[in-house]
């Protein structure tokens, strides 16, 4: 329980470092990030926690929680291979706080 | 007092025992099913001479079927009107009456049914009585001091807000963005535009809060103020993300206790969006709950301001499971209207 605190934490920092890297990328973005963006449309079900457009390139990033993440992480991959220009990114928070952004400069 | 006067304050009283608004002329005029007359000579006996009521069950249910109610029960008569003899008494009778029906039934012409008539049994009155009876404060004063709740400093309550917390959130992203527009190589006015005009309004208003200020885009990025920018926010969000881990940590645990206790007396229920509604209700509580009235009832209360559940909904939840586990709610309407 007193972990799930510091987790969330970590976890909204990672989605705002990404949104935020994306844009410095030259993406559009859209993310769950209250008050800032819109947030991305349901894929599978699921809402990611970013979508980013750049041209034709689509990437969908989800910032993994914990293990338990996983039906929904497996939903958005078949986004992967269903459409040629999407790319499903995920990262644990810990990567993307030590610098590890996703993006054109980072193979998922 | 004339006889007059004393019949007037009678049927007053009559017309508020019956859950009816007396009206000027004729108090009893919407409950009335008799002629004026036949009224008249009911009341001719009860109201004998000056001050004096003469009351019996009989001719109680005889005003009480001629203003279309249902006949009284004994017990129900002797438990209120047994003792009446003055007008005074008869009008005490009444309040005592109002007062009981409010608390059980919440209306009056509802709680005569249920209290007065024939069909109640003299159990069944008891037992509906007696929850408005005066009771000794020994089951509350005898056990033990309600500690279980840890509290949370007071200016770190508005850090439990899904609202008022959002406003760290804001700062962090502020400052990444700052960051970001700080960096070699970047293209300041691409990013800007991507992150919309209403995004850079944000950004500017973020910083207004902490006293500061955004370098407009046509001034350039100046690199000196963002680094001041930077030196004074970044140390600044460590410290309060610290302390909203920490109040966060003790309203999850206090949630915890909150759903273990084996009985709660009070659900106090409010809507609470900015931090000064959290300092508002947290003072209100210590109000209500640290009066030397209250204070040693030793009352398990809930305190939304001390409780926290990072899913809105799942607090929603508990928080309706605490309040059907409560024996009372308070309900302290905040200043501005919400739907919580």
């Amino acid at each position: 329980m007193m972990e799930n605190v510091t987790c969330r934490f970590e976890h909204d920092e990672a989605v705002r470092l990404c949104a935020l890297q994306l844009l410095k990328q030259g993406y559009d973005v859209r993310a769950r990030i209250e008050g800032w963006f819109q947030a991305p449309d349901y894929i599978h079900g699921y809402r990611p926690d970013i979508v980013a457009r750049k041209g034709d390139e689509w990437l969908v990033v989800e910032i993994k929680k914990s293990d338990a993440d996983w039906p929904k992480i497996s939903a958005l991959e078949r986004i992967e291979h269903e459409l040629a220009h999407y790319k499903v990114v995920v990262r644990s928070p810990q990567d993307v706080l030590r610098g590890q952004w996703v993006g054109a400069n980072v193979v998922g | 007092m004339s006889s007059d006067e004393i019949r007037d304050r009678l049927l007053i009283a009559l017309a508020k025992f019956l859950g009816e608004s007396p009206t000027k002329l004729n108090p009893l005029a919407n409950v009335l099913v008799c002629e004026d007359w036949f009224l008249a000579e009911l009341l001719e006996p009860v109201v004998p001479s000056e001050n004096k009521v003469a009351l019996n069950l009989e001719r109680f249910n005889q005003l009480m079927l001629a203003c279309g109610r249902a006949r009284s029960s004994e017990h129900f008569y002797d438990y209120f009107f047994r003792n009446v003899s003055t007008i005074d008494n008869f009008e005490e009778a009444v309040e005592s009456f109002r007062i009981k029906a409010m608390w059980l039934f919440g209306n009056f012409k509802f709680a005569y049914k249920k209290l007065a008539t024939q069909d109640v049994s003299i159990d069944a009155f008891s037992v509906l009585i007696a929850r408005t009876e005066p009771r000794s404060d020994s089951e509350f004063s005898e056990r033990e001091e309600f500690t279980d709740i840890q509290p949370i400093p007071e200016e770190d309550l508005g850090f439990l807000g899904y609202v008022s917390g959002q406003k760290l959130d804001d700062l962090d992203f502020a400052i990444e963005a700052i960051k970001l527009l700080s960096a070699e190589g970047i293209d300041r006015v691409d990013f800007l535009r991507r992150l919309g005009q209403d995004n850079a309004r944000k950004l500017s208003d973020v910083l207004s809060r902490e006293q500061l200020e955004f370098p407009a885009e046509e001034e350039g990025i100046d690199q000196k103020k963002i680094s001041s920018i930077l030196l004074k926010l970044e140390p600044e969000l460590r410290a309060r993300r610290d302390r909203q881990v920490n109040a966060q940590r003790i309203g999850i645990r206090n949630t915890q206790r909150y759903l273990t206790l084996p009985y709660l007396d009070v659900y106090v229920a409010t809507s609470m969006r900015s931090e000064e509604d959290y300092v508002a209700q947290s003072k209100f509580l210590q109000n209500v709950f640290q009066n030397p009235l209250v204070r040693d009832l030793k009352l398990r209360y809930f305190d939304p301001t001390a409780s926290f559940d990072p899913d809105r909904i799942k607090k929603g939840l508990i928080e309706c499971l605490m309040l059907r586990r409560a024996k009372v709610t308070i309900y302290n309407a905040g200043a501005r209207r919400h739907y919580g």
